[in-house]
């Protein structure tokens, strides 16, 4: 039982989510880590045609200051 | 038909009248591309997750509209960037056509949730700090009656 495997899934298909905006900061937030870099795709476990959507919201959400390119502190 | 959505940050230390001549002003600005508003307002505002020009809160203005003159939109773009009373903007291209929403009662509504909010807050400190010197004086007489 010690290799029972944690089921991954898509948050976004799970929850019949299929545009993302960016001014969305909440949501975002579940797909970066405590340094402010985006979570790779392996670990959220989000579908390809999701992670590219998120990916491009995050970046927008940086250059309008709503979230940080590097969380203070961690640096 | 495209249409564009520009969320805008200004100095968050601008006074009401301030921050609505300068939505006055972008509206005007805008004006002049044929651009049809769809929506203006204020959407809040927040603490900046990075500090700009040394600021760590902004007033964040979201403008949504229809394309006009896309050849003059690169100078109303550049004037956004030049204008000194704007912090930072960002342009992006929506999919569909955005809902209209009654802006007027919300601009009012929403500064006012802004500047009350630090006064509320404020005033929730008080309160506890009231209720711990409360509770301590309580403390205090049980021992003095215990003793």
């Amino acid at each position: 039982m010690a290799f029972q495997n944690r089921r991954k899934f898509c948050y976004f298909k799970e929850n019949g989510i299929t545009e993302i905006d960016y001014k969305d900061v909440k949501l975002l937030r579940r797909f970066i880590n405590d340094q402010g870099k985006i979570m790779p795709r392996r670990v959220t476990g989000t579908s390809a045609k999701m992670h590219r959507k998120v990916v491009r919201a995050i970046k927008r959400s940086r250059t309008i200051a709503l979230m940080p390119f590097v969380e203070p502190g961690s640096e | 038909m495209r249409y564009y959505e520009i969320l805008y940050i200004i100095n968050p230390n601008f006074e009401k009248d301030k921050i609505n001549s300068t939505i006055v002003e972008v509206t005007r600005k805008l004006e002049e591309t044929k651009s049809k508003i769809i929506n203006h307002y204020i959407w809040g505002k927040k603490r900046l997750s990075y500090p700009i020009n040394n600021q760590k809160y902004g007033t964040y203005v979201l403008l949504q509209f229809e394309d006009g003159d896309r050849i003059k939109m690169n100078d109303f773009d550049t004037w956004m960037k030049l204008e000194n009373l704007i912090m930072r903007h960002i342009t992006i291209k929506l999919d569909n056509r955005p809902e209209v929403i009654e802006e007027s009662n919300e601009n009012d509504k929403q500064l006012e949730i802004n500047n009350p909010s630090i006064e509320s807050s404020q005033k929730e400190v008080n309160m506890d700090d009231a209720q711990i010197a409360e509770k301590q004086e309580s403390m205090e007489s049980k021992n003095k009656d215990d003793k």
